[in-house]
């Protein structure tokens, strides 16, 4: 028979508090009085969550525990010398890791308390009633704002459908549009009134999706009107529908113009709109040719939030602002209390002050500080944490773009790193704008998958009208344990870069390396004969 | 119904739970004749609070090696200005001893509830610790004497806020 095994009163109290932190043991002490002991729990800065979640924890401890009146919640008295092994830190750590990925679950109830806002303020903007394009890279807070907009609608009563189109990626067929339309009107089914056919229109549009391709564009028109008015009986002035589109790149260039365009006919003038996000680099919301899909400004705004390494000393002001309410929640006082500011700066910098490389860095920083033993986080693991996570960038390459660019992209990528790294000893430099120049339109592709970042987005270092953009190529690609010695490190810091400075830079010349690239080649393929 | 110290005609005495009185009385009474009793009970509201100021000002004026006295006047302070938030919330009210089990029974629309219930019952086990203990010694207790005022201070503004936010004049 095996016995289940009885926990004492203190131990039940520590597994219940555990719970509410899940699973993880905040620190405690039994503190002895003449009354008897009391379990103090230790926190570097207890806040309300964490009183709370004991609070919370008590709650289940059964009446007859004699601590249960008995605990208590308290800051340490002074700073450990060990910082990285602290269960706050833990706590921190698998919160980071837990919120990479945004998306309509994110935080839960707690969203609006826990957004941290964008550095370019454009909270104001996306609860607007127009249609909004959301462009940044991976990372940049794009889902975040789309998040931030929902919850606004969510407070107000107000309708809407959240589609992932990750569920269609890379698709090119027109099934694909009816897929997602009956995804739309089977959400907005959510808040009919009896007087609407949503559920019926969801269900027809399904039934399209899964037919053949041949009467597709026809089926889909005929159906947009009844469409149309369904949408106009769940939408008024008031409580205006709103479509979101989290990572319209996803699907394919090609079908994405047509997509908000069978969209935007059923939502104008219908007090409904469209808040879409995407990579800049890979999405298409005007086709000119076919004159499909939303023409900015006036079909739609764009919200750009790729400027992070232009305005390097804001951004690094919006990623602690974030990481320090990440903290707060895990019980500490700040994120400075685990890194000072140097290795906060090196985060920023590395993370090319993109949002959530810089809180995936930080949390794989405080694994390589613990496993070195160290007693903070350090710059060694930051550098560390990034060698590892451009390699994760690497593998993303066929995600995000088309798989033809593939090798463009990681031979373009290649000769940047030759040029930077073993040529001119730096990790900035120029490249002409030339939207001609099939090296540029690949140079686009680098930035919009985070392998090389922008500082300046235009400057004239030589003569009027040729114009360069100043780019930052990734840290990953010449940091390990410690920065390359041989690499001189441009910005040095998150700060705001000088004109003169920029000037300065070298150009990458595509034509030069690609003799480089040439030789290389030819380098390797005797090798290999 | 009795509670302590307090005798007829009152307000607390016409019935267990005011607010209860109030509810059932809808339709019986007019409202400016409800209104009557509403702001009676605001007013015994803010006595309570002002209790429990006067207990807190007390606390902070006495010397800091008196740390029996100020944890067992800040408790005070806190358990009073609690009453007052109870009594505007939900209408109990109670003279009964027991009624220190329930320090920590705060209603979740006030700021900062959860930090104020356990700290409440704390500063309740140090309270009974410095009046009682003939043993006890001030590092013994849970809340530093510095803590408990700096939790009362808190508390009180964030009690304030919520009664002013239900009608009490302070």
């Amino acid at each position: 028979m095996i016995m289940k095994t009885q926990l004492g009163p203190i131990q039940s109290i520590i597994k219940e508090v555990s719970k509410g932190f899940d699973n993880i043991s905040p620190d405690y002490v039994l503190k002895d009085r003449p009354d008897g002991q009391f379990i103090i729990f230790q926190f570097a800065a207890a806040n309300e969550r964490i009183h709370g979640v004991v609070e919370n924890a008590l709650g289940h401890v059964d009446a007859g525990n004699p601590f249960k009146d008995r605990v208590a919640v308290n800051n340490r008295d002074k700073k450990p010398a060990n910082v990285v092994n602290l269960p706050e830190t833990k706590m921190l750590q698998k919160e980071l890791s837990e919120s990479l990925t945004v998306d309509r679950n994110t935080f839960g109830d707690n969203f609006t308390s826990r957004y941290t806002a964008s550095v370019t303020d454009y909270e104001t903007n996306i609860v607007g009633n127009a249609n909004y394009i959301v462009y940044g890279r991976r990372g940049s807070g794009k889902s975040s704002l789309l998040a931030y907009a929902m919850h606004h609608a969510i407070d107000r009563n107000q309708p809407f459908s959240w589609i992932a189109l990750q569920a269609y990626n890379k698709r090119t067929d027109l099934n694909a549009v009816a897929g997602i339309l009956s995804d739309i009107f089977s959400e907005l089914s959510e808040y009919d009134n009896t007087k609407t056919d949503l559920s019926s229109v969801a269900a027809k549009f399904l039934e399209i999706s899964e037919g053949s391709a041949g009467s597709l564009p026809k089926k889909i028109d005929r159906l947009l009107p009844r469409a149309r008015k369904a949408m106009a009986g769940i939408a008024s002035r008031k409580a205006p529908v709103t479509i979101f589109l989290d990572d319209i790149h996803a699907i394919a260039t090609s079908l994405q113009p047509k997509l908000l365009s069978v969209i935007y006919s059923l939502t104008r003038g219908n007090f409904s709109y469209i808040k879409a996000s995407g990579i800049e680099q890979f999405t298409n919301i005007w086709d000119s040719a076919t004159r499909e899909g939303l023409e900015p400004p006036h079909d739609a705004q764009l919200l750009k939030l790729d400027h992070n390494m232009t305005m390097p000393d804001r951004s690094k002001k919006h990623i602690l602002s974030i990481l320090d309410a990440h903290a707060h929640y895990c019980g500490l006082p700040g994120i400075d209390y685990l890194a000072d500011d140097e290795v906060l700066s090196r985060l920023v910098l590395v993370a090319a002050a993109v949002p959530r490389d810089a809180l995936s860095l930080f949390s794989q920083a405080i694994t390589k500080a613990s496993i070195k033993s160290q007693k903070a986080v350090t710059i060694t693991a930051i550098n560390a944490a990034a060698s590892e996570v451009v390699e994760e960038k690497l593998k993303e390459i066929g995600r995000d773009s088309g798989d033809a660019d593939q090798d463009e992209i990681r031979d373009l990528l290649e000769r940047i790193r030759e040029f930077c790294v073993r040529k001119k000893s730096t990790n900035a430099f120029l490249v002409r704008i030339d939207s001609r120049s099939a090296d540029y339109r690949t140079v686009q592709k680098l930035i919009a998958l985070r392998f090389v970042h922008i500082l300046h987005e235009g400057i004239t270092p030589h003569k009027v009208a040729e114009r360069y953009v100043a780019l930052m190529l990734d840290f990953g690609f010449y940091i390990g344990i410690r920065a390359a010695k041989s690499v001189e490190l441009f910005p040095d810091t998150p700060r705001l870069l000088a004109a003169k400075e920029l000037r300065k830079l070298p150009v990458f010349n595509s034509s030069d390396s690609k003799g480089v690239q040439r030789a290389a080649k030819n380098l390797s393929a005797r090798k290999m004969g | 119904m009795a509670h302590k110290g307090l005798s007829e005609p009152h307000v607390l005495l016409a019935s267990s739970n005011p607010q209860r009185l109030m509810k059932n009385l809808v339709g019986i009474l007019a409202t400016p004749q409800l209104k009557k009793i509403d702001v009676a009970v605001c007013e015994e509201a803010k006595l309570l609070y002002q209790l429990g100021n006067d207990h807190y000002i007390f606390a902070k004026s006495l010397d800091a090696t008196e740390w029996r006295q100020k944890i067992s006047r800040f408790y005070y302070a806190a358990y009073n200005v609690k009453r007052a938030v109870s009594l505007r919330n939900d209408g109990s009210f109670s003279t009964e001893s027991k009624d220190h089990q329930t320090v920590d029974v705060l209603p979740p629309t006030l700021r900062n509830h959860s930090t104020y219930s356990g700290r409440l019952r704390n500063l309740r086990e140090d309270r009974n610790l410095a009046d009682y203990s003939h043993i006890a010694k001030e590092r013994d207790l849970v809340i530093s004497v510095e803590n408990a005022g700096i939790l009362l201070e808190e508390f009180m503004a964030d009690a304030k806020v919520f009664l002013v936010s239900k009608g009490v004049a302070l």
